[in-house]
């Protein structure tokens, strides 16, 4: 009998989220219920600082003197477990540095830092989550980290958000390529939602794309999956050989890695 | 009209399907809905709806015209968008036998408790390993190393004694801790015996593919049903295993053999004589917490099976235990190959 394993969605298009922004202290909204705003708009201004809007859509609320809702478009990438319920800010991708540089990485763009988002690697350690803290980061998303390392997140209230799991764990290539197209975007990680939201402009590429019409895919080869078995937890390839004589046994090709590994059903999914 | 019955678990489900015309199929699939990595595109009743379709598909059935029969830990209403005939939750479920003690394995990975400092940890890497498995209820480790530190944390057991008080010392081990292919069977064997707390000789049966479960749903809702089927079903027998505590010697004669053989099992131990189904034994041991005894046994999957094991065994290092599971493994492959 065929086996059919579930798919996952790890990246979900939304055309109608409603995205909160909000005066740290009480001051001036600027913009009005129905208009139409930009990531750079200002929507408001309280005596030390201007809150832009970071998203693209339509004010649908105001607070007086305190916040705007705007309605809007959304890429959510989606988190498997967070330390906290919530980080905004500037996001900034680190291009997946090895361990011994990801220091260096942080250290050169410490002088701003403070209240950015940032995408630090595959694996973050419990050194740079310290370092981060101190420098202001409002959070960390990564592929996995130790759980003393998320405890420790969880602990001091810091917000890390892991897009696989725990252990020496890899960020899915899709989800790495979304987020280093979109440095520099205001971004709001939900651990409630388990999800970092990425604002796009109306019809951006996907977000028409049609949701899978079914849950469960044959495993057959040329299948894309998420692998979850150390070593190669949290990587991305293709199904290349299935033995129908022992149908928990595949082989993964990874699009990181030249030959096929053996991956045990079921630990893998489809995505 | 065709039946399927199901227990739909966490990360293991098993199906007992009657066609209609007296064949019976059971199929187990190890994915079950998680909210971590479903709820954001997905209903649980869009994912059974699907699954249950899926079985129906591959057994050439109208799941229309079938009646279905769910026994879960999960709420009623996962299952609504499915025509259900009977809905059980798994702590009504009765699963008694008359003619042997039921011991029932399951995981616990439900509990969030794995988020607090409470465990006894051995290991950060281990630690992790545990936390994927909360994260994603599908994964079964792969390594024996993360199999045999957290095997044992995280089952719990029930007991069901047999009706017929003369036939309490057969055990049959059944539920979805045993399920899975990724666990080696003398490992689930090692697991199944561990949580037997009472000492003394016992004939066990090892149910690895959670029939027993769906065979009672179907029991409790459909007796004249099973009354058919109830005689065609039938467990692996493992053997005799006898619990025991302290040092033990044990003396092995063979029948049809002149020889015999001497064995001196240690405390904390899993001692197994390889005895095919149809061979029979002559056994004499003795202990020093235990009283001398002489019986005559038959061969099964294991054979003869000596444990001295006690709670302490799981909190030796997990290094230690890894060599042990090792060398164990490596015993008997040598003789069941």
């Amino acid at each position: 009998m065929k086996m059919n394993i579930p798919c996952i969605q790890k990246i979900s298009y939304r055309n109608n989220v409603y995205i909160e922004r909000s005066l740290l202290t009480e001051g001036v909204i600027k913009v009005s219920v129905g208009q139409e705003v930009k990531p750079y708009t200002v929507l408001g201004q309280s005596s030390d600082l201007s809150l832009i809007s970071g998203v693209w859509g339509k004010v649908e609320d105001v607070v007086e003197n305190s916040s705007v809702l705007i309605s809007s478009f959304a890429i959510d990438l989606h988190l498997v477990v967070s330390s906290s319920s919530y980080a905004e800010g500037e996001l900034i991708v680190f291009p997946n540095p090895s361990d011994l540089i990801q220091k260096q990485y942080l250290e050169k763009f410490a002088y701003s830092l403070k209240a950015k988002l940032i995408y630090i690697g595959n694996t973050v350690s419990l050194e740079l989550i310290q370092l981060a803290k101190k420098y202001g980061v409002s959070g960390i998303i990564t592929g996995g980290c130790t759980r003393a390392t998320f405890d420790f997140a969880q602990k001091e209230g810091f917000f890390l958000g892991l897009f696989s799991g725990f252990g020496l764990c890899k960020t899915p290539e899709v989800i790495f390529d979304v987020l280093s197209d979109v440095s520099t975007r205001i971004v709001f990680a939900s651990g409630d939602d388990r999800c970092v939201r990425i604002p796009m402009p109306a019809g951006f590429s996907g977000m028409d794309a049609p949701l899978s019409e079914s849950i469960f895919k044959p495993l057959e080869p040329g299948l894309k999956v998420l692998v979850l078995q150390n070593p190669y937890f949290g990587s991305v390839g293709s199904v290349s050989q299935v033995d129908e004589s022992n149908p928990s046994r595949v082989v993964v090709k990874l699009s990181s890695f030249g030959d096929g590994i053996e991956v045990n059903v079921p630990n893998l999914l489809a995505l | 009209m065709p039946i399927i019955a199901a227990h739909i678990g966490l990360g293991s489900n098993s199906f007992l399907i009657l066609d209609g015309v007296d064949d019976l199929f059971l199929y187990n699939y190890p994915y079950s809905y998680d909210s971590i990595n479903f709820s954001h595109f997905c209903t649980p009743q869009k994912f059974y709806k699907e699954l249950f379709e899926l079985v129906a598909k591959n057994h050439s059935l109208n799941l229309q015209e079938s009646e279905i029969l769910i026994v879960s830990r999960m709420p009623e209403e996962y299952f609504s968008d499915l025509n259900l005939a009977h809905y059980c939750h798994s702590s009504d479920l009765d699963l008694h036998q008359d003619d042997a003690t039921t011991i029932y394995l399951r995981r616990t990975l439900e509990n969030s408790d794995i988020f607090k400092n409470s465990l006894d940890l051995p290991k950060d890497t281990s630690l992790d390993v545990l936390s994927n498995m909360y994260l994603y209820d599908n994964i079964i480790p792969a390594s024996l190393e993360d199999n045999v530190v957290w095997g044992h944390k995280i089952i719990s057991s029930k007991i069901f004694s047999s009706k017929k008080k003369e036939a309490e010392k057969n055990i049959l081990f059944t539920g979805p801790a045993l399920t899975g292919t990724l666990l080696s069977k003398f490992f689930k064997y090692s697991l199944a015996f561990s949580v037997v707390s009472e000492l003394g000789l016992f004939s066990a049966s090892l149910d690895d593919r959670d029939l027993h479960y769906v065979v009672s749903l179907i029991k409790q809702f459909e007796p004249d049903i099973y009354s058919n089927i109830g005689p065609k079903i039938c467990y692996e027998y493992a053997g005799k295993i006898m619990k025991c505590r302290g040092k033990i010697e044990c003396l092995v004669k063979k029948e049809y053999s002149e020889q015999q053989d001497f064995y001196q099992i240690d405390e904390e131990d899993l001692f197994v004589y390889p005895l095919e189904e149809g061979e029979k034994a002559h056994i004499f041991i003795k202990g020093n917490s235990c009283k001398p005894a002489e019986f005559d046994i038959e061969g099964g999957d294991l054979g003869f099976v000596i444990d001295t094991r006690t709670d302490a065994f799981w909190q030796v290092r997990q290094e230690n235990l890894v060599q042990k599971y090792a060398n164990w493994i490596r015993r008997i492959s040598l003789v069941k190959g």
